[in-house]
């Protein structure tokens, strides 16, 4: 009778045709655990060496993408092998899991957070402004920048605010407050004002964590966009694996698939990187041709600092420069 | 409200007022998954099938003829993803069936294993379906084969798998999405094109379409030679 010898993740098994098993090496659970496809070379060797002494005509078989007979595979039906392989399954994989973490997560993690912050901050500045336009709607009105919007009403009270944008007091149509009413509204704008340093600390700490694990993305693409790249393209390795064509066009994924459906539509032309310097620089008919043009570098950066190389952005750079002119 | 069992062992039918669903039996009663109703009758407890979040269960209101998973049956899911339709597939096959369940994704795994510490039917494998012999030494023959995972070479990965693992006689049951292969190209042309693959490897016992409640997407029911 036809007899195999075949080593998983429970131990080394010798297996005949009819799905029986007819001698075992079992492994220690430990050592089942380790290794992501066998537990340690070495040991499964020793006991797959004993097993052919014991039985030279048996067949040895090892696994792979090929498989192995049906029979052999059939012989771990049981319950008994089932609730085996769970516990090892679940060990490995909660291992895997562990390891499956890199820095480059943490990029993505924070900068999205980021993106987060800037979504929750715009709702609350905008209802900030509602409130505080009912006491003072002309300074309210005039500044538009939410940051500075933000710090200067904390900064100054109406009546110095209202001399700085030269309206006659006498004449505004904001509704005098109280000055509880004032300090209720001054908690909010203060609490918020913290979110604007969060933001800032949470961009310089994406800027760290880049500068190891990514400086020449970083040096092309600057911390915001570049830590955006490496968001959609889901981390610094598949960045690393994109051809130019598709980095110029992350960000755009939405306009892409509408026109790759339906050809009325036009392609896209950018996405993320429309917001680089290079890009928002260049006369409208170039921004194509640019965009293309630091998408190249970018791929060429990404692939330097996944196989950690050394620092070519300045070289990078200066071939972009010397084609489109002097960008910051 | 009422219960009843449907023509597939395993899986039941739930009454409640004008609208009808499929369920399977709640191994874990008490237990939800992903937000899904449970119901209870008698000593019983049922977990609603959502049709919209599952494929199987869409092809069960599709009217599909065959799912060919049963009590008892031992399962390789490939894309399994956080867990929600293995979390029914477990239900079905019951405590003295078994799921390999398989996905690639860290983070989708990450809440596989919460589910697979809860029944004890459920085996989490964090692998790629693409590379059988990582997986290999995790399990065992199998009755049925499920895969969802929409990606370009899904039908040679599908039937791959069905080779390596799925005995003589066993179901598989292959998830497509057709824009997973071609996004430019007529859903019903690739789909005829599957099942050409298909049909030189493994005979096709049912198809369904899922429209309207997967855009795009049909299962294949296969039966190994
Ligand atoms: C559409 S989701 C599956 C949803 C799941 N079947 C359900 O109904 O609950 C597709 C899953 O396949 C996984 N996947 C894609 N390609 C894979 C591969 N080659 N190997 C393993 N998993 C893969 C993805 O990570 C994703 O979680």
């Amino acid at each position: 009778m036809k007899s195999w010898i075949y080593c998983n993740a429970l131990g080394c098994f010798v297996i005949d045709e009819n799905k029986k098993i007819i001698n075992s090496l079992p492994f220690s659970e430990e050592a089942a655990v380790q290794d992501p496809v066998l537990p340690e070379a070495g040991k499964t060797l020793d006991a797959q060496m004993h097993l052919q002494k014991k039985y030279p005509s048996a067949e040895l078989i090892v696994p792979s993408d090929e498989g192995v007979p049906l029979v052999v595979l059939a012989a771990f039906n049981d319950k008994k092998f089932l609730e085996k392989l769970r516990v090892i399954a679940l060990k490995r994989t909660k291992q895997k899991i562990a390891q499956s973490v890199r820095r480059d997560a943490l990029i993505v993690q924070a900068i999205n957070e980021v993106d987060e912050l800037d979504t929750v901050m715009n709702m609350l500045v905008k209802r900030l402004r509602e409130w505080y336009g009912l006491h003072n709607p002309e300074f309210e009105h005039a500044i538009d920048d939410h940051q500075r919007f933000v710090q200067t009403i904390m900064d100054d009270d109406r009546t110095s605010l209202l001399k700085k944008i030269k309206v006659d007091e006498r004449y505004a149509m904001g509704a005098p407050f109280a000055k509880e009413d004032i300090e209720a509204l001054m908690r909010c704008a203060k609490k918020i004002a913290s979110l604007y340093e969060l933001r800032a600390d949470l961009i310089s700490y994406v800027e760290n964590v880049m500068e190891k694990e990514c400086p020449n993305v970083l040096e092309m693409c600057g911390t915001s966009i570049g830590a955006k790249l490496l968001s959609i393209a889901g981390g610094l390795e598949r960045l690393s694996r994109m051809p130019a064509s598709t980095i110029q066009l992350l960000g755009a994924e939405k306009a892409l698939f509408r026109h790759l459906r339906n050809r009325s539509y036009l392609p896209p032309k950018y996405g993320v990187i429309i917001q680089h310097p290079l890009v928002a620089k260049v006369k409208k008919n170039d921004k194509g041709k640019a965009a293309r043009a630091l998408a190249d570098k970018i791929a060429i950066a990404a692939k330097v600092d996944f196989f950690k190389g050394k620092k070519i952005a300045p070289d990078l750079k200066k071939q972009l420069v010397d084609r489109f002119g002097e960008y910051s | 409200m009422s219960v009843s069992p449907n023509k597939f062992q395993g899986v039941y039918e739930v009454q409640l007022g004008k609208k009808r669903f499929f369920a399977t039996k709640n191994l874990v009663p008490g237990r939800r998954v992903y937000g899904e109703d449970l119901v209870r009758e008698r000593d019983c407890e049922y977990r609603v099938w959502d049709a919209t979040r599952s494929k199987i269960a869409a092809a069960l209101v599709k009217g599909i003829s065959q799912i060919g998973i049963y009590p008892e049956s031992k399962v390789l899911y490939l894309g399994a993803s956080s867990g929600t339709t293995v979390s029914h597939v477990s239900d079905l096959v019951g405590k003295d069936g078994f799921v390999f369940a398989v996905d690639f994704a860290p983070r989708s795994t990450r809440d596989l294993v919460f589910l697979a510490q809860e029944r004890l039917n459920i085996a989490p494998i964090l692998a790629d379906a693409n590379h059988p012999g990582q997986y290999l030494p995790l399990l065992c023959e199998v009755d049925a084969v499920v895969q969802d995972i929409a990606q370009r070479d899904q039908v040679s990965i599908f039937l791959k798998n069905c080779r390596v693992f799925l005995k003589q006689g066993g179901f598989g049951i292959l998830s497509v999405k057709a824009r997973s292969i071609d996004v430019t190209r007529k859903p019903n042309l690739i789909f005829k094109e599957v099942r050409a693959q298909l049909e030189k490897n493994i005979t096709i016992v049912d198809y369904r379409t899922l429209d309207p409640l997967e855009k795009d997407h049909c299962i294949f029911v296969c039966k190994k030679k």
